[in-house]
């Protein structure tokens, strides 16, 4: 899951496709991804795992690393 | 909006860029010029030379605009002939600032070349590069694009290491995008509709959209401090999210939302604001028009607070993110919202390692749609917010742009102060503001005789003692006799009546001589009168005996069956039982302050309250009427009004403490129009104070052109109409007409307005306070409301009355004290609705009770009633918010018509007099009003009538005309096919059936096509019927032949 999302991010939205992310890798508040990025990215994983992400669950500690959205992506299928 | 584009063909904002270029072809309203100021030396050939690989190298820059067909395509050109000129300004600013602002509106020329640029040289090591682009091919983020290439392109030049760049192009974008257009997801196009139904225009001070473009920015910035506490506020705990600058975007946003609630109190609000659409790396660096427009709409409750309300925010701009999508941005979604929030996060860098400040320029000119944008940017990377807002000057006076930036600057200091504050209650007036609200427009401090009616009076008794002071008919008393018999009235209320001062004494009374003396004498005699009509029904005049505690009636023989057989009733039939007492004046001891005369007043929920005059007040007022209308001592006045009114007391004070003379009219002859007019010429009457529905019946009397000697003629009661007044103007060219406002609760009248002679305003405003009156508008909680915002009337000064008779609750929640102005007088709620006008004039909106919330919208039926009743054969309307489905309220007009056999074209005399959320749905045309008893028409009745769906109701369809001659039948085509339909009458507006500038373009564009007749588009909402566009082209045909033959 962390590939599938780290691969959209190199892909999509970051200018250099030789860039490694890292599992705990702060995303957001270094300006790697910005607000419409993050964007798009909720629209990839809503599409990709077939979810739908409330907007009050759009929070920074949900989605700052690929960490956190992985256990926010599993989060959620356990409350399902 | 499934159209085909073809390879060449606009992006969607381009698209509506271009048409709301072909709107207004003559402005410069897209114009987006910026110049950066560069500091250090710079070699201008070097910087020439950049600049032409910037072009060479920049698709949107080599971009132009052609129409093919109906349609517009945008050509790239290889080699595009430009001139870059460098100029230098040898040490003179102020040269180069001026040849900018000049600049900043040059119009492009769509077909030839989009943008305009060069290098100024205000100094050695200071310049300025501008560059002036046409909006459809670029947006502010471009612009800043465009700096950073021409910096790779300076450096490589200086190194002559002349490499292509490979910059990202438009191309790929517009590509792109019109793939991505056919590729929404329903759920997102769904969303759209939903907001695009429900988006709400902001009528934001009292103003109402006019459609123009004339505009201008206003700048500032957020301090260090206020901006260093936003940033802190956005990675607070409930503000933080993704990033700083999206958290820094919902504070702004919820700021304008804010905002906006307090100068429009409407509860649904909405604005627009872009999305940059720079999805990918690619198009984070391409430079061209990527932004498109969407609306966030919101709902905001009373109890909001700033956290409560940034909560929404959030949510709702999660939403808005995550269904932004090309394609979805369309004219009919953005229309009907005219505030916009660009929030731009961009810096602009360095040139050629030189430090660079950045300026945003604005042409003079906003898009007609948006009547107040906010942009707020930080290009300088200065820490500190910049604010532009850029508001259209038709709608907001350079005096009120001053304000609403101070609102704004309160706004944030209220949220940095404490966000869990309630929005409602936050105090948003700048100290300027403030001060023009309570002092500026309430500069009517003038010194007045602090004196009791009747000292006024005593002096003209000196001066004219025998000038005519009273003519009944053919009876005639000087003021020495009128004093005489009122003192011997005085004597008898006192010696024989046993009255004590301050008693309250009735007066039932046909009007006479006998009245006139009763009324002086009461006076004289230190007492209180209370007036009764003899129309009265018995039980109202039980009541008022009663309530007031009248120990005594005055009536005479006639009307003494009106006065219940306990009362102590007294015959004043005639003055002859007077001789028995003496001459002399009692001289009661009365202060200014104690109450003279108890007028009721009919609320319209209980019982009528007897309002308390006070003797300050009245002769407050009567020496202003005196200063401002000087009344000679030749001069006369009609004593008409029923005694029960409070402009009879003006007509029985105001001329007999100036010398002049008072007329008697006979009982009943108030309403004897004829009989009214020949007393005002016979009597050459000075001024004349008159309901305006009663002013219409005069005009109308053949005879009232003879009254050469009359003044003026003040009107008030009820609105005076701009048809009433334009009436006025055509039969008595020479007379004043002054519209007064008048509450009981303020002594005679509180308000003047000397009527223009002409205009096409929609009301004509009640004017300024009188001398030591002030007026303030106030919101729910009684706080002063922003300059131009409709809300409660206080009056405040002299006129204040003391309140009602016995109804101590009832006065102290309508008379408080004033902690708005200087405290020295209580203030009288009105609960009447008004708002300033640009110039400080006041202006009647309706009661507090006659306003309806829909759609969030609150809407005046006062309004909407005076636009119906100028239209053609309509002779009485009311408008009612009814129930229909689902709890949602609809308007509804009832209409009683002049002609009952002739048509009325409601809707289409509307568009245009009204907003369109101001436009009832429904018409009703009935023969008479359903009335109560008490004599109101009855709107249970009525509401009833509508959920009928009478049949009676006439829709503009019902009147379909068929085309009349061969050309009405060319254009009908032409309609028919553009709108899609297949009959279209010759009246139906074209707006009405739900035309708009694109439409406008294509009608024209055929119209062109097949008569071969340059048509500009404006005309269509000029002549916006098949009927007239069709006269208005056979004019034109005709002048053609006359020029060729």
């Amino acid at each position: 899951m962390k590939q599938i999302i780290s691969n959209y991010i190199v892909e999509n939205l970051i200018s250099k496709p030789d860039i490694e992310i890292g599992s705990d890798d702060d995303l957001l508040t270094t300006g790697l991804l910005d607000s419409l990025s993050i964007m798009k990215l909720v629209g990839f994983i809503e599409k990709e795992f077939d979810i739908t992400i409330p907007p009050e669950d759009m929070l920074i500690e949900n989605f700052i690393s690929l960490n956190a959205m992985h256990n926010y992506l599993e989060s959620t299928k356990n409350s399902d | 909006m499934s159209e085909k584009f073809d390879p060449k063909s606009l992006t969607g904002s381009q698209y509506l860029i271009w048409t709301g270029q072909k709107i207004h072809p003559n402005v410069p309203l897209y114009n987006v010029p910026f110049s950066y100021r560069i500091s250090g030396d710079l070699n201008p050939d070097v910087f020439e030379a950049a600049f032409k690989n910037l072009v060479a190298q920049t698709d949107s820059l080599r971009t132009i605009v052609r129409e093919e067909s109906d349609r517009p395509v945008q050509i790239v050109k290889k080699e595009l002939d430009f001139s870059f000129d460098f100029i230098d300004f040898q040490n003179k600013e102020e040269a180069a600032n001026k040849w900018i602002e000049e600049e900043v509106n040059r119009r492009f020329d769509l077909g030839k070349i989009l943008f305009h640029s060069a290098l100024l040289r205000i100094a050695s090591g200071d310049f300025i590069w501008y560059i002036n682009q046409h909006h459809i091919i670029t947006d502010a983020w471009s612009s800043v694009i465009l700096l950073k290439r021409l910096d790779l392109l300076y450096k490589s030049q200086v190194t002559k290491s002349d490499e292509e760049k490979n910059f990202p192009q438009f191309e790929t974008y517009r590509t792109y995008e019109l793939e991505a257009r056919n590729m929404a997801p329903l759920e997102s196009s769904t969303y759209w509709k939903k907001v695009r139904d429900e988006v709400v225009y902001s009528k934001i001070l009292g103003t109402e959209s006019q459609f123009t473009t004339n505009a201008k920015r206003v700048s500032f910035e957020l301090n260090q401090e206020r901006s260093d506490k936003l940033r802190q506020l956005a990675s607070k705990d409930s503000f933080r999210t993704f990033t700083i600058d999206l958290a820094l975007y919902n504070i702004f946003s919820t700021l304008i939302f804010a905002y906006l609630r307090r100068v429009t109190q409407q509860t649904k609000i909405s604005f627009l604001t872009p999305a940059h659409n720079r999805t990918s790396p690619e198009f984070k660096e391409a430079a061209g028009v990527f932004i498109s427009f969407y609306p966030i709409l919101l709902e905001i409750e009373q109890a909001e607070t700033f956290v409560s309300l940034h909560k929404k925010v959030q949510h709702t701009l999660n939403s808005y993110f995550k269904h932004i999508h090309p394609g979805l941005s369309t004219a009919d979604l953005t229309r009907n919202v005219n505030v916009v929030f660009n929030y731009n996060n961009t810096r602009l860098g360095t040139f050629n390692n030189l430090h660079v400040a950045g300026t945003y320029h604005h042409p003079g000119h906003n898009d007609p749609q948006h009547d107040l944008l906010f942009q707020v940017h930080d290009f300088n990377d200065t820490g500190r917010f910049q604010i532009h807002l850029d508001l259209k000057t038709d709608l907001f006076s350079d005096q009120m742009i001053r304000f609403i930036s101070d609102q704004f600057i309160n706004m944030v200091d209220s949220l940095l102060e404490n966000p869990e504050q309630l929005i409602d209650k936050i105090s948003v007036l700048g100290t300027e503001e403030r001060q023009f609200l309570v002092e500026g427009l309430n500069n009517s401090k003038e010194d007045y005789p602090e004196e009791t009616l009747l000292q006024g009076f005593d002096r003209a008794v000196c001066h004219y003692p025998n000038h005519p002071a009273v003519q009944c008919e053919d009876q005639i008393l000087t003021y020495q006799s009128l004093d005489q018999l009122a003192n011997q009235f005085s004597r008898y209320l006192r010696d024989q009546c046993k009255l004590n001062e301050g008693d309250v004494v009735a007066i039932l009374m046909d009007r006479s001589l006998e009245m006139a003396v009763a009324l002086y004498g009461i006076l004289k005699a230190g007492l209180v009168y209370l007036p009764i009509d003899p129309s009265f029904p018995s039980e109202r005049v039980n009541y008022l005996l009663t309530d007031s505690g009248a120990k005594v009636a005055l009536t005479q023989s006639h009307l003494r069956y009106l006065i219940p057989e306990d009362s102590q009733i007294e015959l004043v039939d005639s003055l002859d039982f007077l001789e028995r007492f003496k001459t002399t004046s009692l001289n009661p001891e009365r202060a200014i302050n104690d109450i003279y005369c108890i007028l009721y007043t009919s609320g319209s929920t209980g019982n009528p309250k007897g309002v308390m005059l006070h003797h300050a007040g009245s002769t407050n007022n009567l020496y202003w009427l005196q200063q401002t209308y000087p009344l000679a001592s030749g001069d006369s006045i009609l004593q008409k009004t029923p005694l029960t009114f409070d402009v009879a007391i003006w007509e029985f004070f105001w001329p007999l403490r100036a010398g002049a003379k008072l007329v008697i009219t006979k009982p009943g002859g108030h309403n004897d129009f004829q009989y009214l007019v020949d007393m005002m010429r016979i009597h050459k009457v000075h001024s004349i104070h008159i309901v305006p529905s009663i002013l219409r019946e005069l005009l109308k009397v053949q005879s009232i052109k003879a009254c050469t000697d009359l003044k003026y003629v003040f009107s008030g009661g009820e609105a005076l109409t701009p048809s009433i007044r334009d009436e006025f103007v055509k039969v008595l060219p020479h007379t004043q007409l002054d519209q007064q406002y008048a509450p009981t609760e303020t002594a005679i009248g509180v308000s003047f307005w000397v009527c223009e002679r002409r205009g096409n305003e929609k009301r004509l405003p009640i004017g300024k306070p009188v001398a030591n009156s002030q007026f303030y508008i106030v919101d729910q909680y009684g706080e002063l409301n922003p300059f131009g915002l409709p809300g409660e009337l206080y009056i405040g000064g002299v006129q204040v009355t003391p309140g009602y008779l016995n109804q101590a609750t009832r006065t102290s929640a309508k008379f408080i004290e004033d902690k708005i102005g200087d405290g020295h007088f209580k203030l009288y709620k009105t609960g009447d609705i008004v708002r300033h006008r640009k110039d400080g004039a006041l202006e009647f909106l309706g009661r507090e009770d006659n306003q309806a919330n829909i759609r969030g919208m609150r809407i005046e039926l006062g309004e909407i009633q005076s636009a119906i009743s100028k239209i053609n054969n309509v002779e009485q309307v009311i408008v009612l918010a009814i129930e229909a489905e689902e709890e949602e309220k609809m308007l509804c007009a009832f209409i009683k018509k002049a002609d009952k056999e002739e048509t009325v074209n409601c809707k289409g005399s509307l568009i245009g007099q009204l907003p369109p959320y101001m436009i009832p749905s429904q018409f009703v045309f009935l023969d008479e009003f359903p009335l109560m008893t008490s004599g109101k028409i009855d709107q249970q009745k009525m509401n009833l009538l509508a959920q009928q769906q009478s049949t009676q109701i006439e829709n503009i369809q019902s009147t379909t005309i068929e085309p009349r001659n061969e050309l009405e039948e060319l254009i009908h085509d032409v309609w028919c096919e553009v709108f899609k339909l297949k009959r279209i009458g010759m009246n139906d507006n074209f707006l009405d059936l739900g035309g708009h500038s694109l439409l406008a373009i294509r009608i024209t564009n055929k119209i062109k096509s097949t008569l071969e007749l340059d048509i500009q588009m404006h005309m269509l909402f000029k002549y916006p019927t098949i009927a007239s566009i069709s006269q208005y082209l056979e004019q034109k045909i005709k002048r053609l032949l006359d020029q060729e033959t």
